[in-house]
């Protein structure tokens, strides 16, 4: 049983983590938390419509509602009356809110409350298990999420290259006639199907952890987009096995876990990683800046012929002391 | 006689609302809460970090939680307390992975809010195992819970909002010249820093009074749609503000009256439709920018 | 001799320990209007904020007399556009520094404002928002900003950029009448067909000093060309040999 919520959670991750890069490169990743709330009003609606929780209608009604949040949060700020992130902040609390509204007015009687879906929780995978002719063929999470996997997999491998142009130069990406719109449609869509198949697996705000903590980490080791994509489903991978380990041990909730095990991993790479670590950098930049000052006095010296000279102008005292103290520089001309 | 019949039911309601004590304190709250909100939200949304707020509003949840565990007490203070703490922890973490690498505010952000999030709930679940944890009622940080509110929260609330009032009173002119002109600000000798702290503390300080009534989901709308919908009717900074301050107070009592006539329904949701539908009405029909204005300008425009 | 408002000597400042201003020695008389000329990137406002201490140099140091009061007229690219302040807001926040912390402006400083807008023509547009004025007004506005500061030294970044000339040729007579009250100024420029017109001296900078003094002496030298082509090394022969040293 722990397996399979450790199998249905990588594979959540990994689907996860495609859209995931997309969205950082758009610097959209708040995106992912307002489609994530908003979804919900898109399964209401559906609901309302088939009057069954489990029709396939109500991924389709919940894929647009993400999209039409999107559509408005642009509409909103092409006004230029608001700026982006308030946009985004206007339109998403109010779609949800009409949402927990219809759900308490009118839906309250089902299995459909506000707390499962914003929270959701892996542990109960297993319990729902798809049975076909009386095989149990495993939890019915799993297909979801390999489902979501093989789509996203597929979208990015048949439109790479449209996705990239449209990311990295909207205008060029519109002259060889793309139209970048559409291929920025594409990838909102994925993104919004990705959290309303994901979030009963992992709950809406944990959704956003998936989607971009594995991306934003990979964003600071990786100078190109393949690469980027590759590490941050690895990345992904990894993050939930760890996190799930971590649940099981302490007994805690499993998706909140794997985020917290994000977060470590992304200060991991923050802070120590070898080619962008803020401790390398840091080392680094102190040793040029004692590179850089001792040019510095060594060029006034040569100028003013005269130490003490050289001292009077260069400012930092404490690099000065060094450069003596270290015999680089001769107290005396 | 329909009429008078008609005035009689909304004599009775009137009647019936005024003798609700609860019903009182909570709008009173709502509509402290909302003024309060509302006049932080001009200068967030002005400071183009109102997004920052739905961050910090996530991220105070493992405060709440932890402060539990530590002081096994349930007293409001001690838990925003905790809130607090981590809301400007939150903070902090994103200006610090913002000045020292590649990524942007969104990913920052959105790092704080689920990671934090997320160890909300793992801390949560850890109570939940805990034997003798009366741990129901933590679960109201999230979603708000604004009928449980009583008169101490009242008291409280009056309190920080009358202190943000005075400080942001006080601090009035340096905020604005910061927010405007930052390196002008910084040649007349002013230090921007300063005040970015002091309103970033403003701030959660604002969000997290707001958690128990409102929750975390929706405080964000509390903080940035009010002074979105109060840009649209002015150019001056002190109009701006009391709109601000008007919309939300207004749309904190106006969403518990209708609550309140409406069984079962949860006040922050209403509070948040109404607050959207004042920003609706702002952006559409507002005289100097509204969009159906500009509209018909440039239809006139074109026609002639 | 004439008076000095401003010295510089060696003064070098680097972004990311890399150097921008590369021993820089200036002199700026007072009472006179200076031109800072150089290509886009020579380092033209990084000099004025390091002059103004709003950037930590690396070595050197500035003197500004002391008895002279300094105000500054940023590259406008810092400004918020959208912020809700009308003209007079922003004239009124030239009242801030003398003002210090939390105290407001009264009376005395409205009026002065005022009086500022007028000077550049532009009381009638006193209640527009910022954003709804032309390149040339909102310049109008900065520079009555500044006079609110009633400074005796003024710097001005790029002051002409996106202006229109009714209103360029209107700043240079303000501040030429200004330097008939004693007053200096200091402005990154440009336009090179007008740098003997408007100002009495020049300093020409990429990355060093090229060339400083009146005016037509530096345009008619060579050095022109030295600082606009780049092909001799801008920092000269003591760079050269240090930067072999730094990589
Ligand atoms: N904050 C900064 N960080 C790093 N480099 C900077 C910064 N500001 C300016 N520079 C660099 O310093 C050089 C000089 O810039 P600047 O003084 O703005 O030039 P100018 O005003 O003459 O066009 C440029 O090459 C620019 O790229
Ligand atoms: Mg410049």
């Amino acid at each position: 049983m722990e397996f399979e919520i450790v199998l249905v959670s990588c594979i959540t991750a990994a689907a996860l983590a495609i859209p995931g890069v997309f969205l950082a490169l758009k610097n959209m990743c708040m995106v992912s938390d307002s489609i994530t709330h908003t979804v919900i009003l898109g399964i209401v609606l559906g609901f309302f419509v088939t009057k069954d929780l489990s029709s396939p209608l109500l991924i389709i009604g919940a894929t647009l509602t993400g999209l039409l949040t999107v559509y408005l949060t642009e509409s909103l700020y092409k006004t230029k009356l608001v700026s982006e992130e308030s946009a985004i902040g206007v339109v998403f609390p109010l779609l949800f809110s009409i949402a927990v509204l219809l759900i308490t007015l009118f839906a309250s009687n089902v299995h459909l409350d506000t707390d499962s879906v914003l929270l959701g929780e892996l542990a109960f995978i297993p319990f729902d298990r798809l049975v076909i002719l009386g095989v149990d063929l495993g939890p019915k999470a799993l297909y979801f999420g390999l489902g979501l996997l093989l789509i996203n997999l597929a979208v990015t491998l048949i439109f790479y290259k449209e996705i990239k142009l449209s990311i990295f130069d909207y205008t060029q990406c519109a002259l060889y006639g793309f139209r970048p719109w559409a291929i920025h449609y594409l990838i909102m869509s994925m993104v919004s199907l990705s959290a309303v198949i994901s979030f009963n697996v992992a709950g809406s705000i944990l959704v956003v952890a998936f989607l971009s903590i594995p991306a934003i980490t990979s964003y600071l080791i990786c100078k190109d987009f393949k690469q980027m994509i590759i590490t941050s489903v690895l990345v992904a991978v990894l993050n939930s096995s760890l996190g799930c380990v971590f649940a099981f041990a302490l007994d805690v909730s499993i998706a909140g876990s794997i985020a917290v095990v994000s977060l470590l991993m992304f200060l991991r790479v923050f802070l120590f990683s070898k080619k962008a670590g803020l401790l390398m950098k840091f080392l680094d930049k102190r040793k040029r800046r004692e590179e850089y000052l001792k040019s510095l006095v060594l060029y006034y010296i040569n100028k003013e012929g005269n130490f003490q000279k050289a001292c009077g102008i260069v400012r930092d005292k404490r690099v000065m002391k060094k450069l003596v103290k270290e015999g680089i520089i001769k107290n005396s001309p | 006689m329909a009429k008078f019949h008609h005035l009689g039911w909304v004599m009775q309601i009137l009647r019936q609302m005024l003798g609700d004590y609860t019903f009182l304190v909570v709008t009173l709250c709502l509509g402290i809460l909302g003024a309060t909100c509302g006049m932080v939200s001009s200068f967030s949304v002005l400071k183009k970090e109102s997004l920052l707020a739905d961050s910090i509003g996530h991220a105070s949840l493992p405060g709440v939680v932890l402060a539990y565990i530590l002081t096994n007490s349930k007293k409001m203070e001690v838990l925003l307390f905790g809130a607090f703490l981590f809301g400007i922890i939150s903070t902090l973490l994103i200006l610090w992975i913002v000045n020292n690498s590649k990524i942007k505010h969104d990913g920052a952000m959105a790092l704080a809010l689920s990671s934090f999030f997320g160890l909300g709930m793992v801390l949560l679940t850890y109570v939940q195992k805990t034997p003798n944890a009366n741990q129901a009622g933590l679960n109201r940080f999230i979603f708000g819970q604004a009928s449980t509110l009583i008169l101490d929260d009242a008291k409280n609330l009056m309190i920080i909002s009358i202190t943000i009032f005075f400080i942001i009173l006080l601090f009035w002119k340096e905020l604005k010249l910061v927010i405007f002109d930052r390196d002008f600000a910084m040649s007349l000798g002013f230090r921007p820093a300063v005040i970015d702290i002091l309103f970033s503390a403003l701030q959660v300080l604002a969000i997290v009074t707001g958690l128990e009534a409102v929750g975390a989901v929706l405080i964000a709308s509390l903080i940035i749609t009010p002074g979105a919908a109060a840009r649209q009717w002015t150019d001056k900074l002190s109009v701006m503000v009391m709109l601000s301050c008007a919309f939300g107070a207004l749309s904190g009592i106006i969403g518990t009256v209708i609550s309140f006539l409406v069984p079962k329904i949860p006040t922050g949701p209403v509070v948040v439709i109404v607050l959207s539908i004042f920003a609706l009405i702002s952006v559409l029909f507002s005289p100097k920018r509204g969009v159906v204005l500009s509209k018909l300008k440039r239809g006139k425009a074109g026609g002639v | 001799m004439e008076k000095i408002a401003v010295e510089v000597k060696n003064l070098v400042v680097s972004y990311k320990e890399i150097p921008v201003l590369w021993d820089i020695n200036l002199k700026i008389p007072k009472g006179c209007l200076f031109a800072i000329v150089g290509p886009n990137g020579a380092g033209k406002t990084t000099l004025l904020k390091a002059m103004l201490d709003l950037i930590k140099a690396d070595a050197g140091f500035v003197n500004i007399d002391k008895t002279l009061k300094v105000s500054y007229v940023p590259q406008n690219s810092s400004v918020s556009w959208d912020f809700p302040a009308t003209c007079f807001d922003v004239v009124l926040m030239g009242s801030y520094r003398s003002l210090g912390w939390i105290k407001r402006p009264g009376r005395k400083e409205k009026n002065n404002a005022a009086a500022c807008l007028e000077k550049m023509g532009m009381l009638e547009f006193k209640d527009r928002q910022i954003n709804e004025l032309s390149g040339g007004q909102k310049q109008r506005v900065f520079l009555a900003r500044a006079l609110m500061e009633e400074g005796d030294i003024f710097f001005l970044d790029e002051p002409f950029r996106g202006v229109d000339v009714v209103t360029e040729k209107e700043i240079i007579r303000l501040l030429k009448s200004f330097k008939e009250e004693g007053k200096t100024a200091v402005l990154v420029h440009h336009d090179l067909s007008t740098l003997c017109e408007y100002f009495d001296y020049m300093a020409l900078i990429n990355k060093s000093l090229i060339a400083q003094g009146p005016c037509s002496e530096v345009l008619l030298s060579e050095k022109l060309t030295q600082a606009y082509n780049g092909k001799i090394s801008p920092f000269g022969v003591g760079y050269a040999n240090i930067a072999s040293n730094v990589r």
